[in-house]
């Protein structure tokens, strides 16, 4: 046998590709919303509140999980509300809480006791360190975030095109904005400290913005940002071991040239 | 006299402590084609807002009758073209609080969507893109999301706004039709004068944090009219029509 079956048959692979085919398919799905509702950068700040959350649970010795769920979660509710663009525009907020908790993270992890190589894995993480029993954790809370996205799908896309009319036809729109921040947050609090910040947020941007330069109909859309991020999770994991690099960059770069062949075919399709 | 479909008594109107309108009083009527007027700024969004239901009054009472239902037609211009959302698809939306959580629109729903579309003459556009469709077409498609959720109240902000004169003439015909065929009643928000004038039997216009209310007639009087836009303004009517044009101090108007 090969080496690089060898290796790609190995408990290890098998769990980082069990972690990425969810990881691809709630972040394909999330990701459409996240790029149509324009929120692109709120779901890097979300990302880096966790990382801080994370940060501060090594610093003070509680459980990762809990502390990046919190931060999501806190970090959701603040995302949710309804900022007036009177005096600041919003994406200077989305901006100015990712700087602040970059360097947050940063504080927090250089008193920690791994230090910067804390810091260095919550960016990059490392998809190939995921412990077996959270596998089967992280499957779980997948497909419980996903089903509440299927779910609410209609509210939530009306909520995101139209939320006057939302709230004409009697919808609590700041209830629905929170509960899809809270799924967002949540999904990404809890695996960040698993994964990385960088390898999330991939997920969450490059398939979707890949499927809406190709297919037209909202369904379609979804179901190949979904395609996209499995094919770049599968094809990323198996170049990474075939050629010994690094996982978390392979796939992204797998992701960005789907996203890339995809808008060149957009393109060469509307001349 | 029927009984109004939302009455605002004495309501004051506002964001914080910031008050924008204030000892508001006016009935929308059963039947009613009702205009509101007024120069930006001057509060028809917050108005149209409380209408809504959307904006809680400040103080003062706003009563709706039992079983209203609202059909809204946003500004165009708040809409994300970015969507990848047919004609059918922002129609459908019209059904979802019918449809309700967790439930997916039945095929009843998608023929009444499909009847809708019809009814603003976009049935064979229902499969393309809203992105795709012209300023007129979008209108068209946001009147029929309305129309699907079978209101008693219309109520269309700026409905013309960044149309062609032909568009904003077949636009304003469509409501019209509406209005006078099954007598649905009609709340049009817009800044321009003309128009309201030409169609509402019933006019609200904002003047200094106040809303003047009354028949189109009693309301399109250059002494109003100049107190509401603080210049001088002639005003001529052509059988249904009302010009308005802003005149130079020192001239008079054509037919003084």
């Amino acid at each position: 046998m090969p080496e690089w079956l060898e290796t790609w048959r190995s408990p290890i692979v098998q769990d980082a590709l069990r972690v990425g085919l969810i990881l691809a398919i709630v972040g394909g799905y999330a990701g459409v919303y996240v790029v149509l509702k324009r929120i692109v950068f709120v779901g890097a700040a979300l990302a880096q509140v966790s990382a801080a959350g994370v940060a501060l649970a090594l610093l003070v010795g509680w459980h990762p999980l809990f502390s990046a769920v919190l931060f999501a979660l806190i970090g959701s509710a603040f995302f949710a509300q309804p900022w007036g663009e009177r005096r600041t525009s919003r994406e200077a907020i989305i901006g100015a809480v990712f700087l602040t908790f970059s360097a947050l993270t940063v504080l927090l992890a250089s008193k920690g006791a791994h230090g910067m190589e804390e810091v260095q894995h919550l960016l990059a993480g490392d998809i190939l360190a995921v412990a077996p029993e959270e596998v089967s954790r992280i499957w779980i809370l997948g497909i419980g975030v996903l089903a509440v996205f299927v779910l609410l799908r209609k509210e939530f896309l009306l909520v995101a095109f139209d939320a006057e009319t939302a709230q004409a036809l009697g919808y609590r729109t700041r209830l629905w904005e929170f509960a899809f921040y809270l799924m967002l947050g949540g999904f990404i609090g809890v695996v960040i400290h698993l994964v990385g910040l960088v390898l999330i947020f991939g997920y969450l941007v490059l398939p979707a913005l890949g499927a809406l330069m190709v297919a037209r109909r909202i369904t379609w859309v979804v179901g190949v940002a979904v395609l996209n991020a499995l094919l770049a999770t599968v094809a990323g994991l198996l170049v990474s071991v075939l050629f010994d690099l690094p996982t978390t960059a392979t796939m992204l770069v797998f992701m960005s040239a789907l996203a890339g062949v995809e808008s060149l075919a957009s393109m060469l399709i509307a001349r | 006299m029927s009984q109004p479909l939302v009455q605002f008594r004495e309501v004051r109107l506002g964001y914080g402590r910031q008050v924008v309108l204030d000892n508001v009083n006016m009935g929308i009527l059963r039947g009613d084609f009702f205009g509101l007027v007024g120069p930006n700024g001057s509060g028809k969004t917050t108005l149209l807002r409380c209408l809504l239901g959307i904006l809680k009054p400040l103080s003062g009472q706003v009563t709706r009758a039992v079983g209203l239902r609202i059909g809204y037609v946003p500004q165009r211009e708040m809409l994300d073209p970015l969507f990848p959302l047919t004609a059918l698809d922002i129609v459908l939306m019209g059904r979802y609080p019918r449809v309700g959580v967790f439930r997916s629109p039945s095929k009843g729903d998608r023929e009444f969507a499909m009847l809708c579309l019809q009814q603003v003459g976009l049935a064979d556009s229902a499969h393309k893109l809203y992105r795709e469709l012209s300023g007129g077409q979008r209108q068209r498609v946001l009147i029929a999301r309305a129309l699907a959720v079978e209101p008693n109240l219309l109520v269309l902000d700026e409905p013309t706004n960044g149309l062609d004169l032909p568009t904003e003439a077949s636009i304003l015909g469509l409501i019209e039709q509406f209005h006078a065929q099954s007598g649905l009643t009609i709340v049009l928000v817009s800044h321009v004068l003309n128009v309201v004038a030409r169609y509402a039997t019933r006019m609200g216009v904002l003047l200094d944090g106040r809303l003047l209310v009354g028949e189109a007639e009693q309301l399109m009087q250059e002494r109003v009219l100049e107190e509401v836009y603080g210049v001088p303004v002639c005003v001529q009517r052509l059988e249904h029509h009302y010009l308005v044009a802003v005149r130079e101090v020192e001239e008079g108007c054509p037919n003084a």
